[in-house]
């Protein structure tokens, strides 16, 4: 690892704890709901390790990241950002990725966050889903920006009985493809989310989501035992939690709370 | 071929005698989670107790475990260039509908990692000829990187797809075989065509090009896999390249110890397995019998030419918990029945019949205490077990190991 994704992980990870606590501001749905993200981010900015936000979030959020003491930024890279660039057949997904990097460089990202899909009706859109991947792994490797890869199982093909095993996946094809953290959903119990952490010899976050066996943060306690590293929260949590919950959900992550506080 | 080409070659097949053992390790990449191989690390930390020239991995595994390939003894690295969904049959949880493989690495990347090799996959007998050019696009591209950083690259060639038989698998991966050749394969990996003669013709269409043979899944009896590789070599391989073999048995550094005795030794696969010969005893696990009866069908067809388990020298007895192999003992008591000397226990560890003396009495059937001697009544002679004069064949068709052979 290149001494630039060791500081990197550090501002991502909190090296003493070992946890982390991020917080995702990025998605479609946030934007259009009631939440008001700067003022979510005025108040959360000192109780999470890292936000997630879109490029063209990063413009009017950025104040948010100045000092030392600020949040990590970490910035999400879709399959969407990459048809902002184009060139040949085979050039396609590393330009794109090339320059997703090298502007999340630019921006003073300390990390990527990207998605691997699994369950897609075609096997075409998860064959170009890894690729990207792939490709973005490379790229942050060359960069020293850490590449955090959320694996979420979606879709007609997804079902309760299988939802685990779809995580597995696309949590191993994610740590192989070169993602230095991932960040998968509850996967039911205790041991078949333990399974993926011993597996993959990568951080490995909660990530929060509505799941055939629940909401991710309700089972953070499960989650944590079973090796997790933090959590991901998004707006479901945002429009559930009140501040002092999620306070003490930050406390507790970091070790500083028990349970019961 | 150029000088760096050469040097990063002779880190995954020896030029001493240019043959390879590679293991595999890079499953997981393309069906997720795999028996043996949930933890890489450890399974590479076992495997490297025995001896190999190279290690295949995917790239995330290949950038984590790098610190595992420093020393100038240790194995050549070769990364994984392209992704495939085509090996998640139905037992996964997402089966695949329609196969695709994308480019998932550099070659210029490989090469700063440190990399010896890469390793890309070549389809032939896709339903639609327009995905099969559009993969050979994808290779060749791939390969004129490689070329541009002097990496060598191993060609997975595999017939895949709707329009694969059985009939027409090896033309199939003949003509991949040619193919890959012509884009500029530096070696080449198959899989096994189940016969030497078949096997040739695919060595013979690599011209010169070293081909590596493919393991598949996990034989049922250790000596099934070493005979392959034996088989391979005898075929012109330039060794193998095995992944479940050795992460899914039970030792996989003595495993790849074997393996590599087979193909930079020579050893035969009896030495291999140190299975003595000459003065030997049979020895019966009947905890392992699974009843097949092999042993019986073997046992008559090499003394008699009959596959007829009642022309055979051991028997297998049903027990209230299963099976049991009764064999000779050696017990001596037809010897001490025959009247004319016609029997005796031979310098090699067996009951020897001087066919000239016997008459034919079958006093010796009458006294072997467990009834495990028959007598043929159309020869007039006894059937007693000669452990096939030192090299027992019921222990090496024995497909559940209940029969062992150790020295007498």
């Amino acid at each position: 690892m290149v001494m630039g994704k060791t500081i990197s992980m550090n501002r991502i990870i909190n090296p003493s704890t070992k946890k982390s606590f991020i917080l995702n501001v990025s998605r479609e749905a946030i934007l259009k709901s009631s939440i008001n993200v700067e003022e979510v981010l005025q108040v959360f900015k000192n109780y999470c390790d890292g936000i997630v936000a879109r490029f063209e979030q990063v413009e009017c959020l950025f104040h948010h990241f100045l000092g030392r003491t600020a949040p990590a930024l970490i910035v999400e890279a879709s399959l969407e950002s990459t048809s902002q660039v184009g060139s040949s057949l085979q050039d396609k997904v590393s330009d794109s990725s090339k320059f997703l990097v090298e502007n999340a460089l630019l921006l003073g990202a300390s990390a990527i966050l990207s998605y691997l899909f699994v369950g897609y009706e075609r096997d075409e859109d998860e064959a170009r889903n890894v690729e990207l991947i792939a490709h973005l792994a490379w790229e942050s490797e060359r960069a020293g920006l850490p590449l955090i890869v959320g694996c979420i199982p979606f879709g007609e093909r997804v079902t309760r009985e299988n939802f685990p095993k779809c995580v597995e996946l696309a949590a191993r094809v994610s740590s192989e493809s070169g993602a230095d953290v991932i960040a998968i959903p509850y996967t039911g119990d205790y041991t078949s989310f333990r399974k993926i952490v011993d597996g993959v010899g990568i951080p490995v976050l909660t990530f929060d989501m509505v799941t055939p066996f629940g909401w991710g943060v309700e089972n953070i306690v499960t989650t944590l035992k079973a090796g997790s590293s933090g959590i991901i929260i998004t707006e479901e949590t945002l429009q559930r939690f009140s501040i002092s919950k999620l306070r003490s959900l930050y406390d507790f992550i970091h070790g500083r709370l028990g349970v019961w506080e | 071929m150029g000088v760096g080409k050469k040097i990063r070659l002779s880190r995954i097949i020896d030029p001493r005698d240019g043959r390879c053992v590679m293991f595999a390790a890079d499953h997981n990449f393309l069906v997720g989670p795999i028996r043996g191989l949930e933890n890489v690390e450890s399974a590479l930390k076992r495997a490297f107790k025995g001896r190999l020239d190279a290690v295949m991995l995917s790239p995330g595994q290949a950038k984590r475990l790098s610190y595992m390939f420093g020393g100038r003894g240790s194995p050549g690295l070769v990364v994984r260039g392209d992704w495939a969904n085509c090996f998640r049959e139905r037992i996964y949880a997402l089966p695949t509908r329609e196969v695709q493989e994308v480019i998932v690495s550099d070659p210029k990347d490989l090469v700063s990692l440190g990399a010896s090799g890469a390793v890309f996959y070549f389809f032939t007998g896709y339903g639609d000829e327009n995905d099969e050019n559009r993969h050979y696009q994808r290779l060749v591209y791939f390969l004129k990187k490689c070329r541009e950083v002097e990496l060598p690259c191993l060609v997975t060639v595999i017939p895949m797809g709707e329009r694969v038989t059985g009939a027409n698998f090896v033309s199939l991966l003949e003509t991949g075989v040619r193919m890959a050749v012509k884009a500029g394969a530096d070696m080449l990996e198959v899989p096994y065509t189940q016969d030497v003669d078949t096997f040739k013709r695919i060595v013979n269409a690599a011209r010169g090009v070293p081909v590596l043979c493919a393991g598949g899944p996990k034989a049922a009896r250790l000596r099934d896999s070493l005979e392959i590789v034996a088989e391979l070599l005898e075929a012109g391989a330039s060794g193998v390249v095995f992944g479940r073999q050795v992460f899914q048995s039970d030792d996989p550094a003595r495993y790849l110890d074997m393996v590599y005795s087979l193909v930079h030794e020579g050893k035969s696969v009896d030495e291999v397995m140190g299975y003595p010969k000459g003065r030997v005893r049979v020895k019966a696990a009947p905890e392992n019998c699974s009843g097949c009866m092999l042993c019986e069908l073997v046992c008559s067809f090499s003394h008699e030419g009959l596959f007829s388990p009642w022309n055979a020298r051991l028997r297998i007895e049903q027990t209230r918990v299963g099976y049991r192999p009764v064999l000779c003992t050696l017990c001596g008591s037809c010897v001490e029945a025959c009247p004319v000397g016609a029997l005796e226990i031979s310098s090699m560890g067996y009951v020897q019949l001087h066919r000239e003396k016997c008459v034919g009495c079958g006093e010796c059937v009458k006294a072997c205490p467990i009834n495990v001697a028959k007598f043929d009544e159309r020869a007039k002679i006894p059937l007693l077990c000669d452990k096939c004069e030192g090299d027992p064949q019921c222990v090496k068709w024995c497909p559940s190991e209940a029969l062992m052979v150790e020295p007498q």
